[in-house]
């Protein structure tokens, strides 16, 4: 008979060779085979697979008939077993199925239609047990342990949560990313679990496995990568922000403890074990250098991004009628300029920053402003911020109060009288009368200076912070 | 009993030990199973592949020496008692099946 390369064969240096990406659980063994089916008919015959990339090469536009099968080493950390591989090659080949690709993961035979050979599963319980098995040692094993670590980083997220994190980029970066991921990963996992429980019984039973259709897996599929792409776009964003106005050899340092030496660490680890496991030699060397290759590719691409560090860039950057507040305007005639500290930036507060100012006069006291501008995007979001940063402050101080706290002490974070200053909030957040929050219009202040609230220091500074609409 | 270690033996099994009396490859096995059920029961490649790995680790069956390179397949001596045991009690199944049928039939006239 003869062979069905022969028949469908077309010459690849005339036509190149085409590569796709795909994103596929096992459960999609359905949709595989009808991706390759279609793409048969339009002359492309997948010829490698290598993790989401498949590569394809020039055929006779036909009608195959494919069968995606699950075959890997017994464990990830194994190599594949070529002995075994070869004998199920030789069962599948012998049978008529030819193969197209394999990687360690499945194998792609097809076939001609008129071709009435057996299929390649007959008994749905092995189906199901060769998918559960590639699951196992696939999706459901690093679903697993990336759902442990989203949601170990959203626990300490949830735990460290203070009013700052709802305007720092990096602060909302520790809730908003585990939280996306959560979804994202766990609206991932939901369908391949619902597969797996549906068909148990089916299998025992004998009865055919059901398989989402094509066109819902383009969709669960879909959104998953979308997902994934938002995400991913969202850390990017973050990352440039606050490189943007943080740059330092240090960070660079933490996101390479953070990032690559664990990854780095994880991938070199399997590889040893699966060396040792095998007793068969590798080339290391080369994947060593791979890793860290595409380590430093990473991290110099979110870099590229970043730009430079412009030391002026922060002062520029703060829009000119925003009102500075500078010693003159508690009344004395110490003459210095405020350092900002930092500034940020983030979906729910366009527009944020932190300044200093401080002097030493030449009796040896010292005077102190710290100041902190948040503009939240909408009245409710205000509302939170403010509200939690008194919860905030609220709680600090009752820790710090100890078993010493009495009921008086408990309301201590008392309202100052918001109406005489047109204010919308205003509180004193602090013990010693030295920290103030105040609110209007979706802009809060915090307002550190020494004895905030006496001498009418806050009658002073309300109406330049706020300009004279007040 | 040795039962124990098959418990559910299906129909692609049973075949796939009739077969094995004589050494067989893997092909040869599909095709045999085919033949002696007229193409009613059919064992592909991997459900085969599945059902002799997991045979070698009972060591109910084992590979042999075969002129050409590939493998071939044959029961292991003592499995004749096991298969011997399974037909017995099929065909128990069978004649308490039907005498069982007949009673209720002669029951309920």
């Amino acid at each position: 008979m003869e062979s069905v390369n022969s028949i469908i064969e077309r010459d690849i240096n005339e036509y190149g060779k085409l590569k796709k990406i795909k994103v596929v659980s096992a459960i999609d063994k359905n949709y595989l085979e009808k991706t390759y089916k279609d793409m048969a008919m339009k002359g492309w015959l997948v010829d490698a697979i290598k993790g989401s990339r498949d590569s394809y090469r020039p055929i006779e536009p036909c009608e195959l008939e494919f069968s995606v099968t699950y075959f890997q080493p017994v464990t990830p950390l194994d190599y594949p077993d070529y002995d075994k591989e070869d004998t199920y090659q030789e069962f599948c080949e012998d049978k008529g199925w030819s193969l197209a690709a394999k990687n360690e993961r499945c194998f792609v035979y097809y076939k001609l239609p008129e071709n009435k050979v057996s299929s390649i599963h007959t008994e749905p319980s092995g189906e199901y047990r060769s998918i559960w098995n590639a699951m196992k040692k696939g999706e459901l094993i690093s679903f697993s342990i990336l759902m442990l670590v989203i949601l170990s980083q959203l626990w300490l997220g949830i735990s460290n949560f203070r009013y700052e994190n709802l305007y720092r980029p990096a602060g909302l970066l520790n809730i908003i990313y585990p939280s996306l991921f959560l979804i994202v990963v766990g609206g991932y996992m939901i369908p391949l679990i619902s597969w797996l429980i549906k068909n148990k019984s089916r299998a025992r039973d004998g009865k055919p496995l059901i398989y989402d259709s094509y066109n819902k897996v383009r969709l669960r599929n879909g959104l998953y990568s979308s997902g994934l792409a938002f995400i991913f776009i969202f850390i990017i964003y973050n990352t440039t922000s606050i490189f943007s106005y943080f740059f330092s050899i240090e960070l660079l340092f933490v996101y390479l403890l953070n990032i690559v030496i664990p990854v780095g660490l994880g991938i070199l680890l399997r590889i040893k074990i699966k060396r040792i496991k095998s007793k068969r030699s590798t080339n290391i060397i080369i994947m060593i250098v791979g890793i860290f290759v595409t380590c430093a590719i990473v991290i110099g691409a979110t870099f590229s991004l970043v730009g430079h560090m412009d030391p002026d860039r922060l002062d520029s950057n703060i829009p000119s009628e925003i009102p500075i507040l500078t010693h003159q305007d508690l009344g004395t005639d110490l003459q210095f300029q405020p350092r900002y500290v930092e500034r940020y930036k983030t979906l729910m507060v366009p527009l944020s920053f932190e300044y200093e100012s401080y002097h030493r006069d030449y009796h040896g006291d010292f005077y102190d402003i710290e100041l902190t501008y948040i503009q939240a995007r909408t009245e409710w979001m205000a509302e939170i911020i403010a509200n939690r940063a008194v919860y905030d402050e609220r709680r600090r101080i009752e820790d710090r109060m100890d078993l010493m706290l009495d009921n008086k002490l408990i309301d201590y974070v008392y309202s100052l009288n918001p109406e005489l200053y047109g204010l919308d909030f205003a509180y004193n957040l602090s013990r010693f009368n030295t920290r103030v929050m105040l609110v209007r219009n979706n802009i809060i202040y915090f307002v550190q200076i020494d004895k905030a609230i006496d001498n009418n220091v806050l009658e002073r500074i309300i109406p330049i912070l706020f300009g004279e609409s007040k | 009993m040795t039962r124990k270690q098959l418990q559910n033996l299906t129909e692609p099994m049973f075949y796939v030990f009739l077969c094995l009396k004589t050494p067989l490859q893997g092909y040869a096995i599909m095709q045999k199973v085919e033949e002696i059920t007229n193409g009613r029961v059919r064992v592909g490649p991997r459900t085969l592949y599945n059902l002799l790995s997991r045979f070698e680790k009972e060591k109910i069956v084992e590979q042999v020496k075969s002129t050409s390179n590939k493998k071939s397949y044959i029961l292991t001596p003592k499995r004749d008692e096991f298969l011997n045991n399974e037909l017995f009690c099929l065909k128990q199944l069978v004649i308490d099946g039907e005498r069982m049928l007949e009673g209720d039939i002669n029951g309920k006239r």
